[in-house]
């Protein structure tokens, strides 16, 4: 995969860490470099600072070449934004938008947009636990 | 008309003033529910508190509203909002605002034809100051595929004592009107250019060129 990770807090690290490990060409965006901390050194993960919604940002980081996109940065309306940008401007094959708003998912679908809200998968596996004998 | 604000910062504030003094219809949506509450006393009913899903936007009556305005204080959120107001819920005119220019490119790409960006109003109007600007372009038509832009004629121009009708003008390109000092005109074939005139014309973005050499050696 050539893939590009917006957002490099929690979520966005763990992916790019991982994902970089299993030898896939990975960039990751975040506006600001001391979440960049977070990404293991020795995996020599590209970084690129700025706005994941700025098309020059996205094309530095090399949208019109990645073949992936994970949207997973804080703001919900900004991985959409990014989300569209990627997969009408640039039909970068695989967008999938990490969403922290339950709500926001059923608009993704809407678009046409693989979405992703981390939020109610685990209260199903909280609630599935609960209930397990 | 029935129109839908998006947005209760100063922008959404001062439109749902100015749209309801000129006897519009209009509803205010609002995310943050203390500016709500204050947008409440003064408009009453039609502000309404929420997070911007197609479901509140239908209790808005998004599918009976001509136009909607999103000015919320993020591209990102007016994009979002946009779309859902245009694809998912069909309203025919939408306007968004936008703050950084490089975004008005993406808002026409994906469908946002009617954008407002301050940013480029401002350069505009400073630009249009500066008499070193041969061709202005004013406003982008059709996805930036047309343009209406402002010719300033100068007093050595290849065009002065030509008429409208004889102007070898390239293709998808006419003249919309002439202003002369204080006058409008409306070009007819035999109306001729004098130093100093300002031509309207519309044209395809990728004739602006020829049409400047019209005018320009």
């Amino acid at each position: 995969m050539r893939l590009i990770v917006l957002g490099c807090g929690r979520a966005g690290s763990y992916l790019a860490n991982y994902l970089a490990e299993k030898e896939h060409e990975i960039t990751v965006i975040d506006r600001d470099p001391k979440a960049f901390r977070a990404l293991r050194k020795e995996l020599h993960i590209r970084a690129v600072q700025g706005p994941g919604t700025d098309i020059d940002i996205l094309k530095e980081a090399g949208i019109e070449r990645a073949n992936a996109m994970a949207a997973v940065m804080d703001d919900d309306d900004a991985n959409l934004m990014a989300c569209l940008i990627a997969k009408r401007l640039y039909q970068v094959p695989k967008v999938v938008a990490g969403l922290r708003n339950p709500r926001m998912e059923k608009i993704s679908h809407e678009f046409g947009l693989e979405a992703v809200c981390p939020l109610t998968i685990g209260v199903h596996r909280i609630m599935d636990a609960l209930v397990k004998e | 008309m029935y129109i839908i604000i998006i947005g209760g910062g100063k922008a959404g504030y001062f439109l749902t003033k100015t749209l309801l003094q000129r006897g519009h219809e209009v509803a205010l949506i609002e995310r943050d529910e203390q500016r709500s509450e204050r947008l409440q006393e003064e408009f009453g009913d039609i502000v309404v508190h929420g997070e911007c899903d197609p479901e509140l936007l239908e209790e808005a009556g998004a599918s009976r509203a001509d136009i909607l305005i999103a000015v919320t204080g993020r591209d990102e959120t007016n994009l979002v909002v946009s779309l859902t107001a245009k694809e998912l819920l069909r309203v025919p005119r939408v306007i968004a605002r936008v703050f950084y220019p490089t975004n008005r490119g993406v808002f026409n790409q994906l469908g946002i034809e009617l954008t407002v960006s301050s940013t480029d109003i401002i350069c505009n109007l400073i630009e249009q100051e500066a008499i070193v600007q041969e061709i202005l372009p004013l406003l982008p038509l059709k996805k930036g595929e047309l343009e209406i832009v402002e010719i300033r004629v100068p007093a050595a121009s290849p065009a002065i004592g030509m008429s409208a009708g004889s102007l070898p003008l390239p293709p998808a390109s006419g003249l919309i009107a002439l202003i002369r000092g204080e006058d409008i005109l409306f070009p007819r074939a035999d109306t001729t250019f004098f130093p100093h005139d300002t031509v309207l014309a519309l044209t395809a973005t990728k004739h602006v060129e020829e049409l400047k050499k019209v005018f320009y050696r």
